[in-house]
């Protein structure tokens, strides 16, 4: 996992799958970086290295996302390959998610 | 309040009917017109209102009535079932329920409202059809309507209608359900090639930071339509059944608006249950950017508007939405229930946590054992810790404890079909189902269970024709028994037919080469009957005679075995056979004795260990001798084979050194018993039993491993496999004594009674079986006084009569009396008395061969020989009726005509069985049970009965259809059908008697229902 602050803007990148078992150890990681609540005002969360994602991965996203919103800040998933989008749209998560697409 | 237990009682059946109504009135929400549902729904009400007329809980009965009435109008096919009614028939449930709940004050509540409103809907009803739901589909282009359906919905949802495809509700939980699929974008992928998704709504509030990842779980609740049937799509998505629900086609799209909203208002509430997570949601919204709250509160606004403009044509008439809402979480608020659902991982995860931590104790204890006195406090503080974590594991087990009911249930079932297809009368008792055992081991145990049980009816009961030739009744018997003994569970499985024969056993073993001919000859019984366990035995073809009884026993044994538990046999040709399971109580924790051998620790479990013996080189009294190549220990008479478990275990190759001082446990597994010598004998502790690692396999001396106190890991011994792979030999001496030993334990699992033995002021020895007593309370001789000729005491703030047996038997009677007597404190009597006794002698449980003949007379029972006493056995009943002729008259009425009647009790309700079956067998019946009509019925095929009383509203086959069986059959011509039922009007008890009943009464009039038993049994006497 990738993270820098550009112009306000926490920028995490994923780096390979979404899935149980790297969530695991991604959680503590990804504490570190939303933490430091002062460096920026928004989320964007690029998951555009991801091929697969599991039902923890998506838990993932939504656990962000709702610390995010808890800290006041925007929140926005960018890169979502064809697969994945799909099953955002067909949870309605896009309805929840700010979702950039390519 | 009347009686405590049984209003108790009462409340537990309401809340269960309570439920059922609940659930069965939202299945008809759901569009579901099942008739069984409205049946289930009907007698649910009906049952509450019975029980809540036996306490006169006048509002109760008022609401359950008033539905009762609605819903038998729905039944009986006058009124369709229409949403306002299901609303209406809800508030009042709900009302039920808190009443229940507070059945106290339930008199105090208003509940006019409910009975106006169902009264008003049975009084305005409305021809039948017309209601019906027209099958159409028409989309308006309300706006809100689209929210939900958007154009290619609507055509979803009409095709789907063409194609008759069915529509369900489907309820995910992301990381439960699709765990077993291989990833989200598959599974939905997959959902897609089966059907179609036409709304869905994901609810993430569970997830409410990075932390909750892990645990939180996202709900994914949707529309679905395709072909499949409801079983096939949880086949081929890999979801539970539950999950899914069938919705009506013809269900019009506000409703389906309304199924996918209560999925939200459900989740909403629970949110709002829970403190923690309305801290968040405030925390959430106050940040104002919460995206999914605010679309959550808008999609139920929507909803809410898209339901209003059709209910609110009948506003008037109908609940509010409002108050119904405020109605539910008010019934939450109030109705705290005694129960909680708790998923058994989590209570596993409990245990094991539980584990650790007695580990842990056990730990710190020896840590700090040395500073107990150095730290001043610190010994109540690690007392306390200590007793609180056994205390804690102890409570954390009980939660796991289930009664073996749970296996044993399904016997009867087994039982029947089995001789049914075998063409055997087989009689099936069963004692002791409410034993608990830990829930792995009850679901470990149907199996072995259910093979011993078809191997008894099978292979151990005779065919009929046999059996009479041997003079044995023509209906065999299995008596299935589980009882608590030593800190383990017993299960009997008894049967009283063939038995088996050694001798066929041994030729077979001999033929098949299992053992050799010269080992044949010293083997004793036990040993060959044990072949039986072989392998070698299970895969012979039915064997003739021997009746492949071995047939999968191999299987059974292992089965015992890995759940700790042992087996065992005791047969007596001709007279039956007795399969005995010894079970732990649980598989976790045991205590244990540390036991050291070549410098290594190991753990032996308690239960196995029958005392430990230290043998000095000289002593006369236990000495270590040699029998037939072997070493045995010489034990107050007894030989016991003897083997060092370092031999054993291959630590040592020396055999036992007789010169120097031995420690020997002696060590029991069923009724084989060994000496097992170690080097050193520690402490006793609890150890957790942690399985074999897998590289271990299934070493036969070990049945796990556990972590001892001071952190070593210690392999915990299996003393059945170590007997095993020393290969002992058990002398004929032990086979001797334990033939008794099985004959006694035989004949005490064919009928055994506990008695209190005590002695009155004459030298005879009484005995009373102790299900009849209540208490015994020692008292003082000058607490006793006299009233004219009566004696009393005072007993709970209450007078109570107390009488000496010697005044009213025919038994020895001395003068004066000690200063310190007891009474005996009777159960299941009208008008308790207390019997004045002098002294108790014991307490046994014993089988009683009753001789009626030798000492007869009125109060007693007959005499029996108990420890080369006579002892007679009072009848607490004559006897109470010798002290108080006057009150005890109806007794007398009924207990005369000399051999009991047997009445057959068919009766739903747990409670008024049980009831109407004390009063029955009170007064003297014999009471057979059926809780329905076909259980009665396959009673009545089986068993000769005299009377039948059974009550009308039943579940599968009610009292109507059950006595027009009765008397459409020419055996039963003359069987008098007696009704008891709480429907007593008029025309009820013009559909019973047409019905064919003999006589109609109401339940629980105890006096006149024993008055109408009579009448019946009179007619039938004068008619046959």
């Amino acid at each position: 996992m990738k993270s820098e602050v550009k112009q306000a803007k926490l920028c995490i990148q994923i780096e390979k799958d979404l899935t149980a078992n790297r969530v695991k150890g991604l959680v503590d990681e990804a504490k570190r970086m939303v933490g430091q609540i002062d460096n920026y005002s928004e989320i964007s969360l690029d998951l555009s290295q991801v091929q697969h994602i599991d039902s923890t991965g998506i838990s993932f996203i939504i656990g962000l996302y709702k610390t995010a919103c808890s800290n006041s800040k925007a929140f926005k998933l960018t890169g979502l390959n064809e697969d994945i989008f799909g099953l955002f749209r067909l949870m309605k998560l896009d309805k929840i998610l700010e979702i950039e697409t390519a | 309040m009347q009686n405590l237990e049984f209003i108790k009682e009462f409340i537990e059946e309401a809340t269960v009917h309570v439920e059922t109504v609940e659930n069965g009135l939202l299945l008809f929400g759901n569009g579901t017109d099942e008739p069984d549902t409205i049946h289930g729904i009907f007698r649910a009400v009906h049952s509450i209102k019975g029980t809540a007329g036996f306490f006169g809980l006048q509002n109760i009965i008022k609401i359950a009535h008033v539905m009762e009435n609605l819903l038998g109008e729905v039944r009986n096919g006058n009124l369709a079932m229409t949403n306002d009614m299901v609303d209406y028939l809800l508030a009042a449930n709900d009302c039920l329920k808190e009443m229940i709940v507070d059945v106290e004050n339930s008199d105090d509540r208003d509940v006019s409202v409910h009975i106006e409103n169902i009264t008003a809907i049975l009084e305005n009803r409305k021809p039948n059809p017309s209601i019906e739901p027209v099958v159409e589909f028409v989309i308006t282009d309300e706006k809100n309507q689209e929210v939900l359906f958007a154009d290619n919905e609507k055509t979803i949802i009409t095709d789907a209608l063409k194609h008759g495809h069915g529509l369900y509700k489907i309820r995910l939980r992301l990381n439960e359900n699709i765990k077993a699929n291989p990833s989200p974008v598959m599974f939905f992928n997959k959902l897609s090639s089966i059907g179609q998704i036409i709304d869905s709504y994901t609810d993430i509030s569970e997830v409410g930071g990075l932390d909750d990842i892990l645990n939180a779980d996202i709900n994914f609740i949707f529309l679905f339509t395709t072909v499949l049937e409801k079983t096939l799509i949880s086949l081929a998505l890999d979801i539970p059944e539950e999950d899914i629900v069938e919705l009506d086609i013809d269900t019009k799209k506000e409703d389906l608006a309304q199924i996918l909203m209560k999925d939200l208002d459900f989740s909403n509430a629970v949110q709002k249950l829970e403190p923690l997570s309305v801290q968040r949601q405030i925390g959430e919204s106050n940040t104002g950017t919460t995206k999914d709250i605010i679309a959550h509160s808008v999609a139920i606004e929507e909803m809410k508007s898209v339901n209003s403009p059709g209910s609110s044509m009948i506003s008037s008439a109908s609940p509010n939405v409002d108050d119904a809402g405020d109605m539910v979480k008010k019934a939450q608020a109030v109705a705290v229930d005694d129960t909680v659902r708790v998923h058994v991982s989590l209570l596993n995860d409990l245990l094991n946590l539980a584990s650790e931590m007695v580990l842990g104790r056990n730990q710190l204890l020896r840590c700090l054992e040395d500073h107990r006195k150095e730290i001043a406090g610190l010994n109540s503080v690690l007392q306390n810790i200590d007793n609180i974590t056994t205390e804690l594991q102890e409570k954390i087990m009980q939660t796991r404890m289930q009664p073996v009911a749970k296996v044993f249930n399904k016997f009867p079932r087994i039982i029947r079909e089995l001789s049914k297809k075998l063409g055997k009368d087989i009689d099936l008792q069963m004692e002791g189902t409410e034993v608990e055992l830990d829930k792995s081991i009850i679901e470990s145990l149907a199996d072995p269970l259910t093979h011993l049980i078809r191997n008894a009816a099978d292979h151990g009961i005779e065919r009929p024709e046999l059996r009479e030739l041997q003079g044995k009744s023509k209906t065999g018997h299995v008596f299935l028994k589980a009882y608590h003994e030593g800190g383990r569970v017993n299960i009997d499985i008894i049967d009283d037919g063939a038995g088996i024969k050694v001798e066929k056993i041994k030729a077979k073993a001999l033929e098949r080469g299992l053992m050799r001919a010269s080992e044949a000859e010293s083997m004793s019984e036990r040993e060959i009957l044990n072949m039986l366990f072989q392998p070698g035995f299970s895969t012979a073809e039915q064997v003739t005679d021997v009746s492949g009884r071995g047939v999968g026993m191999d299987v059974v044994k292992t089965n015992i075995e890995k759940l700790g538990g042992a087996i065992d046999i005791m047969t007596r040709p001709g007279q039956g056979t007795t399969f005995r399971l010894a079970l732990p109580l649980t598989l976790a924790i045991i205590p244990s004795l540390i036991v050291e051998v070549a410098g290594q620790k190991f753990a032996l479990p308690q239960v196995n260990l029958q005392e430990m013996v230290r043998i000095k080189p000289g002593d006369p009294n236990r000495k270590i001798e040699r029998c037939q190549g072997a070493q045995v220990l010489r034990l107050r008479g007894r030989l016991l084979p003897i083997i060092h478990l370092g031999n054993v275990l291959g630590l040592r190759k020396e055999p036992l050194d007789t010169t120097k001082v031995v420690r020997v446990l002696v060590l029991k597994i069923g009724t084989k018993q060994y000496g097992l010598a170690v080097d050193a004998i520690h402490d006793g502790e609890e150890i957790l039993v942690k399985p074999l690692p897998k590289h271990l396999g299934e070493c036969p001396c070990y049945s796990g491993v556990t972590i001892l106190g001071d952190g070593k890991v210690a392999m915990i011994l299996n003393p059945e496999g170590i007997s095993g792979k020393a290969n002992l030999r058990f002398t004929e001496e032990q086979p001797k004594k334990s033939a008794e030993e099985e004959q006694s334990a035989m004949e005490s699992m064919a009928e055994s009674q506990n008695l209190l033995l005590f002695q009155c002021s004459g030298t005879e020895t009484f005995s009373l079986d102790l299900s009849m007593v209540a208490r015994v309370e020692p008292i003082q001789a000058s607490q006793i006084e006299r009233i004219g000729e009566k004696e009393y005491i005072q007993f709970r703030g209450d007078s109570l009569r107390v009488i000496r047996p010697e005044q009213y038997l025919p038994v020895t009677r001395r003068e004066g009396q000690p200063d310190k007597l007891y009474v005996i404190i009777p159960k299941l009597v009208k008008y308790p008395m207390g019997i004045l006794i002098h002294r108790i002698d014991d307490i046994i449980q014993t089988r009683v061969k009753f001789n009626q003949e030798n000492i007869k007379a009125k109060g007693l029972v007959g005499s029996t020989i108990l420890h080369n006493r006579i002892v007679l056995v009072i009848n607490i009943y004559d006897l109470f009726e010798l002290a108080a002729p006057d009150q005890y008259q109806v007794h007398e009425r009924h207990s005369h005509s000399g051999n009991r009647r047997t009445v057959l009790l068919v009766e739903d309700t747990p409670f008024f069985a049980k009831m109407e079956r004390s009063y029955l067998e009170w007064a003297g019946y014999r009471v057979l049970y059926g809780s329905n009509g076909k259980e009665a019925w396959e009673i009545l095929q089986n068993s000769s009965v005299d009377v039948v009383v059974s009550d009308i509203q039943m579940p599968i086959m009610d009292g109507y259809e059950l006595v027009k069986r009765i008397r459409a059959d020419q055996g039963f011509a003359s069987l008098p059908v007696i009704a008891l039922t709480s429907m007593t009007d008029e025309r009820s008890r013009q559909l019973g008697r047409e019905a064919g009943f003999d006589f109609y009464e109401a339940k629980l009039d105890k006096e006149r229902i024993l008055d109408r038993l009579e009448e019946a049994l009179r007619l039938r006497r004068e008619a046959g």
